[in-house]
């Protein structure tokens, strides 16, 4: 009987813990393979998803996507898009348990600056024009979705920075 | 030195619990998810959808099935894997899918294959939305999803054994889905095997 208790709570235990290692093991990953690619704080544009993309499942065909690792443990960075085309243009955060922490709606926009931190450095003075975005851990993903307006087109954004907060130095994009 | 007996019984009890865990996530993610979920008809959705305030078997859920999801202000997520009649959706069948948009900034609805990855064809065509279906004088849509050609809208299945739709509603204006009814999203009407 008591072998058969501790196999059930061991179970339950294993249970939860399984569920919380698939979306962090997915995440990372993920972003294990944009690092591989493009390095950190470096926005890399995902070719046009066809039939044979096998990056992410489900991808939605219509849209562009960009995507960035954000290091965030030597300090805050600022993500700074350019004349956002389209007629759709979005900036999503994830955590790196997948969680979409945060969504700023970009489309039609000349110029977005978004400041990027963890929530220990939140500033409570962000200079006009500039958004604050805290994150829940130093290292998340940031992602940009636009509207594909035609096949091999551009990105969603005319110009994709990421450079670290006060700071000149800026990465380059690929 | 341990017993044969000792070594026996320590493997079973591995095994019975590798099988127990297995078996549970596997139950626990389908289940959790189809009960904290909105039905639709074969449509299912969940407005927790990519937040913070997932539950567990659901964030599960979401990076096994559709990692990075936008949360529910930017964007929502409808997906049907079954037709009207409750019967899983077959490539080698025809189906009339069949309705009007919701108001959203944009909306799209794609098949997946038994992978949930996009379905090779030669008209290139994965998807439909706003921009690229051709309207009825209502403003209802008409999407045939067949193996073969079927009128102006088709979209092709491959000849799949098994198809997921996804219909996405970007910045959602319809005041969440708690508000709507299940004759709101496309029918899903089998018409005939191929």
């Amino acid at each position: 009987m008591t072998a058969i208790i501790c196999i059930l709570l061991a179970t339950a235990l294993l249970h939860w813990l399984v569920l919380a290692l698939i979306p962090r093991l997915k995440m990372w990953k993920a972003m294990k393979q944009v690092v591989s690619i493009a390095g950190v704080n470096t926005f890399y544009h995902w070719p046009p998803v066809d039939s044979h993309s096998r990056n992410v499942v489900k991808p939605a065909p219509e849209l562009n996507y960009s995507v960035a690792v954000l290091e965030l443990s030597e300090g805050p960075v600022e993500v700074v898009l350019a004349d956002c085309s389209g007629s759709y243009c979005s900036v999503s955060f994830y955590s790196p348990q997948s969680d979409n922490f945060h969504v700023v709606k970009c489309d039609g926009i000349q110029e977005l600056c978004l400041h990027v931190c963890q929530r220990s450095h939140a500033s409570k003075s962000v200079p006009a024009g500039v958004e604050q975005v805290t994150a829940p851990a130093s290292r998340v993903v940031v992602v940009v979705r636009g509207i594909e307006e035609k096949k091999g087109r551009q990105p969603a954004s005319k110009g994709f920075e990421i450079h670290a907060a006060g700071d000149a130095w800026i990465a380059q994009t690929r | 030195m341990l017993g044969t007996e000792t070594i026996v019984y320590g493997l079973a009890t591995v095994c019975a619990l590798v099988f127990l865990v297995a078996i549970s996530v596997w139950a626990g993610l389908r289940i959790a998810y189809h009960l904290t979920s909105l039905h639709f008809g074969p449509w299912i959705s969940n407005w927790a959808t990519g937040a913070a305030s997932a539950n567990p078997w659901l964030r599960a859920h979401v990076a096994l099935k559709g990692l990075m999801a936008l949360n529910a202000s930017e964007a929502v997520y409808f997906t049907a894997t079954k037709d009207d009649e409750g019967i899983s959706l077959n490539g080698q069948c025809c189906y009339l899918l069949e309705g009007k948009p919701l108001p959203s900034a944009w909306w799209s609805l794609t098949v997946y294959g038994n992978d949930l990855f996009l379905i090779p064809n030669e008209a290139e065509r994965f998807s439909f939305c706003g921009e690229s279906v051709r309207p009825e004088p209502d403003g209802s849509f008409r999407i045939y999803l067949s193996p073969r050609p079927v009128g102006e809208n088709w979209l092709p299945s491959g000849g799949e054994s098994r198809l997921t739709l996804t219909m996405r509603y970007y910045r959602p204006a319809f005041g969440g889905i708690n508000s709507l009814r299940k004759g709101q999203l496309p029918r899903i009407k089998r018409l005939q095997n191929q």
